[in-house]
């Protein structure tokens, strides 16, 4: 139970690093980026064709290239669909013209992915030493280690990329007044294209590091991109810390539901979740018990 | 905000201008030319266009949601399969005659559409979207696991037997015509009732509609059930007019795919608009069936292009035009 | 309705409300009665808006009551508040781009309206006289304002001053007991201006309160019986506009405004 316990929250971490992506565009443009794990799902991809077969790269190059692939992608994304965000829309609370255009976006990367990679499985392990250890009859892998580093540093990074930074200020203030912010002369396109920068940096790291446990197909990333969007749901839009407890809650609950009710009906579990969260935690785990949001 | 698709589609709609044939003459000869096209069509291309028109219904109900309630949905395969395989099941096992079924199709859409949307009701619109996310990927785990009723991967079979001594062919086409008359009939009508009038403010100027009386999660919630119904009213008519129901009908692809027949159609709620959305998303896959890989592209491509036609084309076209005629 | 109760009114009592412990009201206590107009102003930031927005029910006031004829209001959110006969126009425009002119108006009967969803899809014999008396009313409330003529036309084609007269009939059309005006001439030009002076003196009856929260001081000075300023959250003068106009104070608390 307890190693169940323990490999959701490896996982749910994962989700939570995806989950922040998503929270990072919304809370900058108040739109939904459902082309995510698309590109995640691509440039997973893309690390699979460099390093293995003819061309054979390091992994850490491969790497490199996806993480290009996503930035690129993402920042060609916003700029395309930047002319549709209109930022003094003061009254609708969502930009939905913008988050049907990441549809059409998520729609070509698929039908790339499906076009190049076929619908063929195939697995990408992270080139790590083979090392487990035993703690209070929990298994940890070299695996684990790996997950709880990079996300420790990616929110650490976050953190003061967002409190220390000017552009962190900048993004702050775009997230809760963008006509104030825009007026006193921050350029809310910078800070909405850090935030698609970022997020699509997070959805690659995450991807890449939740593919070793499910294999890499065109489906395995849009669905592992559910339980992102279920961690973004339960933790709030609004709140990237939100996003972390959000993701853990996932993790782990899926893992109970896999093990003793029935994998198949994964999603119906998620859709269930998500309602549940919605009708108990209105707008996140987490807006109840602070004030001000993050 | 006033979204472009919608300014585009608006300024095509006659306001009574004499002399000029009005788009709803333009569409009743449409109609008429359509209701003939079995006579002259063979039965691959008759089948096609019974397709196109159920396509169309499930359009107008992703459509419908955008229009009156500025709120996305790619979910609607969901209610699209209740209805289809109420349908079906009904008729399988039961020997309930079609029109029952789609009646019950259609009030399972609404019920279970309201179910859905409850919990989000008072939320921004991007937790209804991103529930829809979920309510979409999890139809066909549901459709293929519970077989005993749903008969699997393989599907049900949905005789068209409704009028007897016609061929099916024929009976198909009729019905998805009639029921897409039907729909579009009734959003007609409803866009100059009390609660249309009440949505189509809400939409724009929410605090407005609140102000006279209508509360904003009672919009929320009728949107998206009169949403529902339709979708669920639509499954029930593709049943009828493509005999059978499975689950790779209703897939999540189905529903972002709808979403496309949608924008393609300008969020229209006029017939000649859903068909042309209809054909776009019926006939695309089929012209392209040795490629199925590139459908999705040239369906993100036919999205982007048309918004950005739309937004951002058509209005500089016209700001364009104004200037010109200004300075004259 | 008693002649104690019909001389009630809306009336707000020792109204407080903060925002993060920003003081934005202080006790604020105004009377505003049938029959008469009353303005409210005050520089920028006084809390008039604030203030507005308790009074339709778009904030909540941490403290202190609200009430019309008698009824409380605290708590009431303002779809209900619709339904007791209070009624509001908006600083902008808030009309739907996709409707005509006279359906906007139409919309202004939502909450008195009895027909449900059976009436909306299907043409029964009820619905379509509820429709058609509808839109007599509607026509009825352009009229009063003068613009009759323009029913029919969708309303994004109408010029903005002359859609805040139709928000003005849409407000007006359901035999509102309150009429609330969240600065009706902003945008307006000279002219403008005056012509919805002339309306608004037009449509001021003994049972109706009115209302103004205004910046434009040739508005408020012509058409308002009443004026009451605020200033940081407070109520610091009330009277007749000759009062208000000659009131120490008051021209103090502008031109210091003025010089910043």
């Amino acid at each position: 139970m307890i190693s169940l316990l323990w490999q959701g929250t490896v996982t749910g971490l994962l989700y939570a690093i995806a989950a922040m992506g998503l929270v990072l565009i919304f809370k900058s443009s108040k739109m939904v980026n459902f082309a995510h794990g698309a590109i995640a799902g691509l440039s997973a991809f893309v690390v699979y064709v460099a390093t293995t077969g003819a061309l054979g790269w390091p992994w850490l190059a491969g790497v490199l290239l996806a993480l290009s692939v996503a930035v690129g992608v993402a920042g060609f994304a916003y700029l395309a669909i930047a002319p549709l965000l209109n930022e003094a829309n003061t009254l609708k609370d969502t930009a939905t013209t913008a988050t049907i255009a990441t549809l059409g976006f998520g729609l070509m990367a698929e039908g790339v992915i499906l076009w190049v990679f076929g619908s063929n499985i195939v697995s990408l392990d992270l080139p790590l030493p083979a090392w487990s250890t035993s703690i209070v009859g929990v298994r940890l892998t070299s695996y684990d280690i790996a997950v709880l580093l990079v996300t420790a540093l990616v929110v650490a990074g976050l953190f003061v990329l967002i409190d220390r930074t000017r552009l962190g200020i900048a993004f702050r203030a775009v997230s809760s007044r963008p006509f104030a912010a825009a007026v006193c002369g921050l350029s809310v396109k910078r800070v909405h294209l850090f935030s698609w920068i970022a997020s699509a940096i997070l959805g690659v790291v995450a991807a890449l590091l939740v593919v070793p446990t499910t294999f890499l197909s065109s489906t395995t990333v849009a669905t592992f991109m559910l339980q992102a969007f279920a961690a973004a749901v339960i933790g709030g839009f609004e709140s990237l810390p939100g996003s972390v407890v959000g993701g853990i809650l996932v993790g782990i609950a899926s893992n109970l539901f896999t093990f003793y009710v029935a994998p198949e009906f994964i999603n119906s579990f998620l859709l269930a979740l998500i309602l549940m969260s919605l009708s108990f935690f209105p707008g996140g785990i987490l807006s109840r018990r602070v004030g001000a949001r993050v | 905000m006033s979204d472009g698709l919608i300014t585009t589609a608006r300024s095509q709609r006659e306001f009574g201008r004499p002399g000029r044939l009005s788009l709803g003459q333009i569409e009743v000869v449409a109609v008429l030319i359509f209701a003939a096209l079995p006579f002259w069509l063979s039965n691959f291309w008759t089948y096609t266009l019974s397709l196109t028109l159920a396509n169309a219904i499930l359009i107008l109900s992703v459509s419908f949601l955008i229009r009156y309630g500025g709120e996305v949905s790619i979910g609607q395969n969901f209610f699209a399969a209740g209805g289809a395989y109420a349908v079906a099941i009904l008729q399988t096992r039961y020997g309930i005659p079609f029109p029952v079924g789609a009646m019950v199709g259609a009030a399972a859409g609404v019920l279970t559409g309201l179910i859905f949307s409850w919990p989000s009701r008072n939320l921004s619109g991007v937790y209804l979207s991103v529930a829809t996310l979920a309510l979409g990927l999890c139809v066909p785990e549901i459709l293929l696991q519970w077989s005993s009723l749903t008969g699997g991967f393989e599907g049900l079979y949905v005789e068209p037997n409704l009028v007897p001594g016609v061929a099916s062919g024929v009976q198909q086409f009729y019905v998805a015509l009639a029921g897409l008359g039907i729909t579009v009939i009734a959003l007609a009508r409803f866009r100059g009732s009390r609660f249309g009038l009440a949505l189509l403010t809400a939409r724009y100027n929410p605090k407005a509609a609140e102000a006279f009386g209508m509360s904003l999660p009672h919009v929320r919630l009728l949107v998206f059930a009169i949403s529902s119904g339709i979708a669920g009213f639509g499954g029930s008519v593709l049943a009828f007019a493509s005999s059978t129901v499975s689950p790779n009908s209703f897939s999540f692809l189905t529903s972002v795919y709808l979403l496309v027949g949608a924008v393609v159609s300008l969020y229209s709620t006029r017939m000649i608009a859903a068909v042309v959305g209809g054909m776009f998303i019926t006939l695309v896959p089929l012209l392209m069936s040795e490629y199925g890989e590139i459908v999705p592209i040239i369906y993100g491509l036919a999205l982007f292009v048309v918004i950005y036609m739309a937004n951002i084309v058509v209005p500089a076209a016209q700001a364009a035009i104004r200037r010109r005629k200004a300075r004259a | 309705m008693t002649q104690a109760q019909h001389a009630h009114g809306l009336t707000a009592r020792d109204i407080h409300l903060g925002f993060g412990g920003v003081k934005v009201l202080k006790d604020v206590s105004v009377s505003f009665k049938p029959g008469h107009v009353t303005g409210l102003i005050g520089p920028n930031g006084a809390g008039k808006t604030s203030f507005f927005n308790c009074l339709t029910g778009h904030y909540r006031n941490d403290s202190g009551e609200i009430s019309l004829d008698g009824v409380a209001l605290n708590g009431v959110a303002p779809p209900s508040r619709a339904r007791l006969g209070i009624a509001r126009t908006f600083q902008h425009v808030a009309l739907s781009p996709e409707l005509s002119v006279v359906e906007n108006v139409m919309f202004g009967l939502h909450a008195s309206r009895k027909s449900g969803l059976m009436d909306a899809f299907v043409p029964l014999p009820g619905s379509l006289s509820d429709r058609d008396e509808s839109r007599t009313k509607a026509v009825g409330a352009l009229a009063a304002v003068g613009l009759e003529a323009i029913a029919d036309e969708p309303a994004h084609v109408v010029a903005p001053g002359t859609l805040r007269l139709v928000e003005l009939a849409r407000a007006m059309v359901g035999k509102p007991r309150a009429l609330l005006l969240d600065e009706p001439a902003a945008g307006l030009n000279s002219s403008e201006t005056r012509e919805l002076i002339e309306t608004l003196q037009r449509i001021a009856a003994p049972d109706l309160v009115m209302v103004v929260v205004e910046h434009d001081m040739e508005l408020i000075m012509k058409i308002c019986d009443v004026i009451h300023v605020l200033n940081f959250g407070a109520l610091i003068a009330s009277g007749t506009p000759e009062e208000i106009r000659s009131n120490k104070l008051v021209a103090e608390v502008y031109l210091g405004a003025a010089d910043d």
